[in-house]
């Protein structure tokens, strides 16, 4: 920027000189296409000589041109050169963007490189598309956004992580999930939460304010993704937030959203049955158990005496039955607000810091009652270069989230659970309007989630403060010191209030957990940077890092309390368990990383990291991960001069390398476990009768070591008519030493044991296309187009028996996410029996369920998936709109086992699926059995369903005041918009089930706690 | 500027040499497992460990004594909670959970005995030990010995047939006595006879360590008069009678019987105090019960109850009544203290399970003097019997007596389900479902996890083929 400044006042100054030689003074404006705001500093030079000028501040230029002066160039960084004929005194200038975009950086390991001179394959997401989203998780912006990169959210509870898996899932046993890092630092990133595995569990990602965020950076291949290591398996996503910028004026944004959210419109066939439905499926049941009459059944029902399931049986009178959707008693509607204020600022001299500073709030009331999270957050950013050899700055934010999770993902006690299981003759409230607890299960999900219900609280304070200092050693020699620290503090709350049975024996039961968990970073980089001849391009980095993490926890909990109301632990009369744990973790690595260019032409790059872990015995402590990667810009050669007017570039890249997972030996989602996989562990706090006692807790395996994945890349960029840009990247992932719990027999008192036996391999293509259609100053349109496939094949397993569950396999020459399981062939048209078929092959079939084999069904690994997206700009206005889709993949419905019951849960609702569906008389072709009493549901291909979804993810319409209006109230612009997520999703007809995008990758369904649907507006205000 | 990065590359330097040191984290919760069975006060822990896990729901916190009742005519499962109704309806599957958590807890507490006894033994060995020393070496001897034998015990009555029934050479489990089952060693089961040779062994080793020690436990531990009891049990199952008498005595000899009057037998179901009718029980308390994982949470909100003929088995004048709500058949005896609704004792040997085995053993024996005694001892619970000449009189009847006093004595307490496989009495299961079922063909399927696992144990072929139809 100052050596533009400068390079102006030159221009000026030879503007000045040429004065004396003018007959003839040009004027005008330019503008940008992109935006269609004025361009301060663009050069304007007369073609052929030295004289020129730059625009002023509002893209005005004044010049003036010899008589012989037949052309105008315009050139500015980042923009288009454009020529134009002096053939009026007023010569108006539309620039458009350079779309090779030669000077984009890209944020990789350890620093930031031109996009040109990388050879990696990576994904960038600005902040325009993290920002408008409504989520308190900011990496959910990336859902769909990104090529090769896999996003679900199981759980739609505010502040709940989202499963990602980049270029597949990479381990089966191990870490799948990609390493973190914000500002240069390695942060926090796993699932937390005491009761995790019941569904409560918290992001540390949701304590991160989106609207800080510059960009998100994904890096996919082994040349992106090697320089992090042991970590880098399964890729890394890189947060840059924002910082001040040089030269530029104090500039302070607003921006407040306000809006709602609600259950996203899912399909009729997994809605319950209403109360009529509910009574005649329940008559015709005990019809059929009875072997009675339908008007015997009816009368039995209505006013007689069923082994306790018959109305009167039950407390329920005939005439005065309630029809209640739980669902809709246990849903509201959400609201969602989120204020954000920052301030970016710098001084206009070159030693002058820049600062970015930023206040924000969330809250955000979940359409489920009784959860809700709410974020406070502060960031504060600095940098300067206060002398040409030094510069230093820290990174800093601090933040404080509060959460209302409860249980979710199909644990018993969870509301969603609890609504398909009640039945609708049962009120919520009862005549004296007290809750009902006369329910199939004595649970009542609208008590339980009421305010003196049960609750589950995470409170985090979170403080992640990086400085750094960077010398300048030699013109080329840089050396940078930087410490992270990435702190959070937990502290939970649960209580099984008195409006649930089990916290109702217990009269109440309340647990504290505090975690705490600190990570420290400490990097020191050096850095070499050297052109020579001009042609030469050199950058190497050698870099030294250790990390440490210690996790900190204390647990205590009581019970039996004097009032319902009141439920600190200390006032429980009786004290439950106490514990606390402390775990630590240490990792210690040296790096290299060189990058080479001739002419901008040809690239190569290479890396080497050197890890240690503390999870790992001695003997394999260390190991190595490598890369190596090219790329020629083929389109900078001379024998391709032709095709300029149509090829603005296209480059060929490929790479291979190694990267590493040392998140092996993981036994749940629990943050600590494997940190200690490859020890033989004999642990305490097995008391009897109050005293101390001990048991075997892991075997250990001394030779475990580091999960490797091998990354073959090859990939293409070409930019097309100045408008398509195409990124095309073929990969092919080997993860050798994959690590298995390879199960053990239990009478070796352990069920398994972490080893390395294991090959996975990932292959897969991912397209881009992104086509700038319009480029006008008032009127901008682009499109674009992601596609991913991902194939993945078990090369290698522990033993020759595959693993095999109920309803899934993991065998070898299969997918990972393989379904096998026993045949659904319909219902005995005579006798309404559910039938399966007998052999693995053929069409013979059998009511005996035990007798059935299993089947090959299919993998839940979709075919491809993607998005499309649109921007579109005119005049004020400006609309986006994103869909996702996904093709091919299959869902098994796990919890429809339940959900779609036929008489086996007695008492308990089923769907509309099952009322049109059933079998009722001979004759009937269906695929739902008879209703009839204790006949349960098994597992087979009942449940398995197509996963295919197109979601209308977003729609963001805005409109941006006129600039005269808001440059007369001195803002220098405001815009307000209205924003949709998660509209409207089609399915196959076959899906049962809130939304086959919440449902993981493996294709199990539960019941998930669906995405909401939102409706926001909100104004963006600059200063 | 340059004292900055000479600082920076000594700090990285000093890293280099330490790296190794640095990489050395710590345990904070446990022990390398090779230090687990060093000193006496290790093995202490290890035997107190031992019974947590026999204690566990997944085993006979819950389990063992649920499906007891559950695949029996004793309990009906509630369809709306969902809990034991697979077990409750024989819609059982070699992958249900209760199999795979029943094997896993008794295979724990089987492997991690087998280490215990070894590491006693090599300690023992060491000739500076003091007397007080190998007394409480050889208590937990005695005590882990029992408690290995009851966990085969167990595990047999689930995964394998009745004693005597099987001629399967793989029917019955897997066998460790000096040396543990190490990962990745094939396996392979032994026959059930063999089984049984195997727990009278560890009955045997148990007794022999007993007399070597003068230590006295109390009835939450496996004292002398528990292993006796289960002794007794084991023969009885054998349908060795006498000797089954015998054990029985010894047994009560050893627990010393006192007679107990109503309100002591309804009130132990209420208290945390062993009673005089306890023999041995696993320990609960407030602050470590099995919560929703307890008989009482079973019996409780996931609407476990007891079958109407159950209850229309007992007279109205049986207080044991008393421990069952007629009105809607929830039985009462894990109902918890006043304080903790989830909290109970499990009582495992009980005085009246002795006398029980004496009427039953004597009964075959054409004892029936004093058959009718021991008998009586449990059946003036109903108060219209008051001598032995209110019990029947002939073997038939008094054997068909005894197997539904031992109904109406152990509700709640697992023992029918295992007791009619032992008798070949045709039971009617799943609430009425199914009538005369020959529950003693019928065995539960070796868990999914253990066979899949490839480690060669064998399945239970063809089990599903003798599944109520």
């Amino acid at each position: 920027m100052k050596k533009r400044l400068f390079s102006m006042l030159i221009l000026c100054l030879i503007g000045l000189q040429s004065v004396f030689a003018q007959n003839r003074e040009i004027t005008g404006v330019v503008t940008s296409a992109d935006d269609g705001l004025s361009i301060p500093g663009v050069s304007v030079i007369v073609k052929g000589t030295t004289i020129g000028t730059s625009t002023d501040f509002d893209g005005k230029y004044t010049l003036s041109v010899p008589t012989d002066g037949k052309i105008l160039v315009f050139s500015f960084v980042g923009m288009k050169q454009k020529e134009v004929g002096i053939n009026s005194n007023t010569i108006n200038v539309v620039m458009e963007s350079e779309s090779i975009g030669m000077d984009e950086v890209i944020v990789t390991g350890y620093g930031i490189t031109k996009k040109a001179a990388f050879t990696g394959a990576a994904s960038t997401v600005g902040s325009e598309l993290i920002a408008d989203k409504v989520s308190s998780n900011p990496i959910k912006a990336l859902e769909g956004s990104v090529a090769g990169l896999q996003l679900n959210s199981e759980s739609g509870q505010p502040g709940a992580p989202s499963t990602i898996y980049i270029r597949g899932r990479n381990s089966l046993n191990s870490g799948t999930q990609p390493l973190y890092v914000i500002d240069g630092v390695s942060m926090e990133a796993g699932s937390w939460g005491a009761r995790e595995s019941e569904g409560s569990e918290f992001s540390p990602l949701s304590s991160i304010n989106p609207n800080d965020i510059e960009n998100i950076t994904v890096l996919k291949d082994a040349t992106a993704t090697s320089i992090y290591g042991a970590r880098a398996a399964n890729g890394v996503i890189v947060i840059t937030t924002k910082k001040g910028v040089a030269g530029a004026k104090t500039k302070v944004s607003f921006s407040a959203k306000y809006g709602i959210e609600e259950i996203a419109p899912f399909t009729d066939d997994y809605k319950t049955v209403n109360a009529d439905e509910y009574n005649e499926l329940q008559i015709e049941g005990w019809q059929n158990y009875l072997g009675v009459s339908n008007e015997e059944a009816a009368k039995e029902y209505y006013d007689g005496s069923i082994y306790g399931y018959s109305l009167p049986d039950q407390g329920l009178s005939k005439d005065n039955l309630a029809d209640v959707n739980w669902l809709d008693e246990i849903t509201r509607t959400g609201m969602v607000q989120e204020y954000n204020l920052s301030v970016q600022a710098s001084g206009s001299e070159k030693y002058a810091p820049r600062v970015y500073l930023s206040l924000g709030y969330l809250k955000n009331e979940a359409f489920i009652k009784g959860k809700d999270f709410e974020r406070y957050s502060f960031r504060f950013n600095l940098d300067q270069k206060p002398t040409d050899w030094l510069s230093y700055g820290v990174n800093s934010s601090l933040s404080y989230t509060k959460t209302n999770m409860g249980a979710g993902g199909g644990y018993f006690s969870d509301p969603i659970t609890q609504a398909y299981m009640q039945s609708p003759l049962t009120p919520v409230k009862d005549e004296n309007g007290d809750w009902n607890f006369n329910t199939v299960n004595g649970y009542n999900p609208v008590a339980q989630r009421s305010s003196l219900g049960d609750k589950s609280e995470n409170k985090t304070y979170r403080a992640m403060i990086s400085p750094f200092l960077t010398i300048n050693l030699l013109p080329e020699l840089t050396y940078t010191t930087r410490i992270g620290l990435d702190y959070m503090s937990m502290g939970e709350f649960g209580y099984w209030s008195f409006l649930q049975p089990q916290g109702k024996d217990m009269r109440g039961m309340g647990e504290n957990t505090n975690s705490d968990q600190t990570l420290i970073t400490f990097t020191n980089t050096v850095n070499y940077l050297k052109t020579i001849n001009e042609s030469h391009n050199l950058n190497l980095l050698f870099g030294q890092e250790i990390s440490s993490t210690n996790l900190n926890k204390a647990y205590l909990s009581g019970s039996n309390y004097p009032v319902p109301d009141k439920n600190v632990v200390s006032l429980a009369a009786t004290p439950g368990s106490a514990s606390t744990d402390k775990y630590e973790l240490r990792l210690a690595s040296f790096f290299f990383n060189g990058q080479y260019d001739y002419k901008s032409k040809y690239y190569l790059s290479a890396s080497y990291r050197y890890d240690g872990s503390s999870r790992f015995g001695e003997n394999n402590r260390w190991a190595g991960f490598w890369s190596v990667g090219g790329k020629y810009r083929l389109s900078a050669e001379d024998f391709m001069a032709s095709t300029t007017d149509w090829l603005d570039n296209l480059t060929i890249r490929s790479s291979y390398g190694t990267s590493g997972n040392q998140a092996v030996g993981i036994t749940s989602g629990a943050i600590q476990s494997g940190w200690y996989a490859s020890r033989p562990l004999y642990g305490y706090g097995y008391n009897y009768n109050s005293n101390g006692g001990s048991a075997a807790e892991q075997y250990g395996n001394a030779d475990l070591q580091w999960e490797q994945t091998a990354k073959f890349n090859v990939g293409v960029d070409a930019t097309l008519f100045s408008i398509f840009d195409v990124t095309v990247d073929y990969y092919k992932h080997l993860t050798k030493d994959m690590v298995f719990r390879v199960p053990m027999s239990f009478t070796s008192g352990f069920t398994d044991l972490p080893m390395n036996v294991g090959e996975l391999q990932n292959e897969g293509l991912e397209f881009s296309l992104n086509a700038s259609i319009i480029r006008k100053a008032d009127f901008n349109w682009n499109a674009s187009f992601v596609l991913s496939k991902n194939t993945n094949e078990l090369t290698k397993l522990s033993t020759d028996m595959p693993i095999e569950n109920t309803y899934t396999i993991r065998e070898v020459g299969h997918d990972i996410f393989q379904f096998k399981m026993k045949e659904f062939a319909g219902v005995d048209v005579q006798t309404g029996e559910a039938l399966y078929y007998l052999n693995e092959k053929g069409d013979e079939t059998t009511t005996n369920y035990n007798k059935a084999s299993k089947r090959y069904l299919g993998v839940a690994t979709p075919d491809f998936q993607g998005s499309f997206s649109t921007n579109l700009k005119y005049k004020n206005f400006d609309l986006s709109v994103q869909m996702n889709y996904s093709v091919g993949g299959k869902i098994y419905g796990s919890n429809l086992r339940y959900d779609e019951q036929h008489g086996g849960s007695l008492n308990q609702s089923t769907t509309k699926y099952v009322y049109k569906n059933r079998w009722q008389n001979p004759g009937d072709v269906t695929n739902v059995p008879r209703f009839a009493m204790t006949e349960s549901n098994k597992h087979s291909s009942q449940f398995l369903m197509d996963g295919d979804y197109l979601k209308i993810q977003n729609v963001v319409l805005g409109y941006t005041l006129p600039s005269q209006l808001t440059n007369s109230m001195k803002i220098e612009n405001v815009r307000f918009y209205a924003s949709a997520s998660n509209l409207y999703t089609f399915t196959k007809s076959n899906y049962r089930g809130f939304d086959p995008a919440g449902v993981g990758a493996e294709g199990i369904q539960w019941w998930n706690y669906p995405a909401p649907r939102t409706f926001i507006f909100g104004v963006n205000v600059n200063f | 500027m340059f004292k900055n990065i000479l600082c920076a590359l000594g700090m990285s330097l000093l890293l280099l040499s330490s790296c190794d040191s640095y990489l050395e984290s710590e345990t904070y919760n446990s022990i390398d497992s090779q230090d687990a069975f060093k000193t006496v006060d290790d093995i202490k822990a290890a035997r107190n460990g031992l019974y947590r896990n026999l204690g566990q729901d997944e085993f006979c916190g819950t389990n063992i004594l649920a499906m007891g009742d559950f695949a029996s005519d004793m309990a009906v499962a509630d369809g709306s909670s969902g809990h034991y109704v697979s077990i409750n309806t024989y819609s059982v599957g070699d992958y249900d959970s209760e199999f795979q958590d029943t094997w896993e807890y008794g295979y724990v507490v089987i492997n991690t005995s087998t280490q215990a006894l070894l590491a006693i033994d090599n300690l023992l060995t060491d000739v500076s030990l003091t007397a007080a020393v190998k007394n409480e070496l050889n208590l937990y001897k005695a005590e882990i010995h029992g408690l290995r034998a009851l966990a085969y015990f167990h595990l047999v009555n689930v995964f394998g047939l009745p004693y005597g029934t099987d001629s399967n050479p793989h029917g019955g489990l897997v066998l460790m006595s000096d040396k543990a089952i190490l990962p990745m060693e094939n396996v392979s089961r032994s026959s059930v006879e063999e089984t049984y040779e195997q727990i009278l062994t560890d009955i045997s080793s148990s007794l022999k360590a007993y007399e070597l020690t003068s230590t006295k436990t109390n009835g939450f531990y496996f004292n002398e008069a528990a292993v006796n009891a289960l002794k007794a049990r084991v023969l009885l199952f054998m349908g060795n009678d006498q000797l089954a008498i015998d054990a029985a005595t010894q047994s009560l000899t050893l627990r010393g019987v006192k007679e107990m009057n109503e309100e002591g037998y309804l009130g132990m179901w209420k208290s945390l105090t062993l009673s005089d009718e306890e023999i041995f029980s696993i320990a609960k308390s407030e602050d470590d019960n099995l919560s929703a994982n307890s008989l009482n949470t079973l019996y409780g909100s996931y609407g476990g109850k007891l079958t109407s003929s159950l209850v229309a088995d007992f007279n109205e004048n049986d207080y044991r009544l008393k421990l069952i709500n007629t009105d809607n058949f929830h039985p009462k005896k894990f109902d918890g203290i006043e304080s903790s609704a989830s909290t109970s004792n499990i009582p495992q040997f009980r005085v009246s399970e002795m006398k029980l085995i004496i009427a039953e053993a004597s009964a075959k024996l054409d004892l029936l003097d004093d058959a009718r005694e021991a008998l009586l001892f449990t059946a003036k619970r109903n108060s219209e019997i008051v001598s032995v000449t209110d019990l029947p009189t002939t073997k038939d009847a008094l054997l068909a007596f005894i197997a539904k006093e031992r109904k109406r004595e152990f509700f709640q307490e697992g023992h029918r389900f295992y007791d009619a496989r032992r008798t070949g009495e045709l039971i009617t299961v799943s609430n009425g479902k199914y009538v005369n079922f020959d529950v003693q063909k019928f065995v539960y399927p070796i868990p999914a996890d253990e066979v899949n696992s490839g480690y060669k144990c064998e399945q239970n072929e063809n089990w599903f083929d003798n599944l109520p139809q």
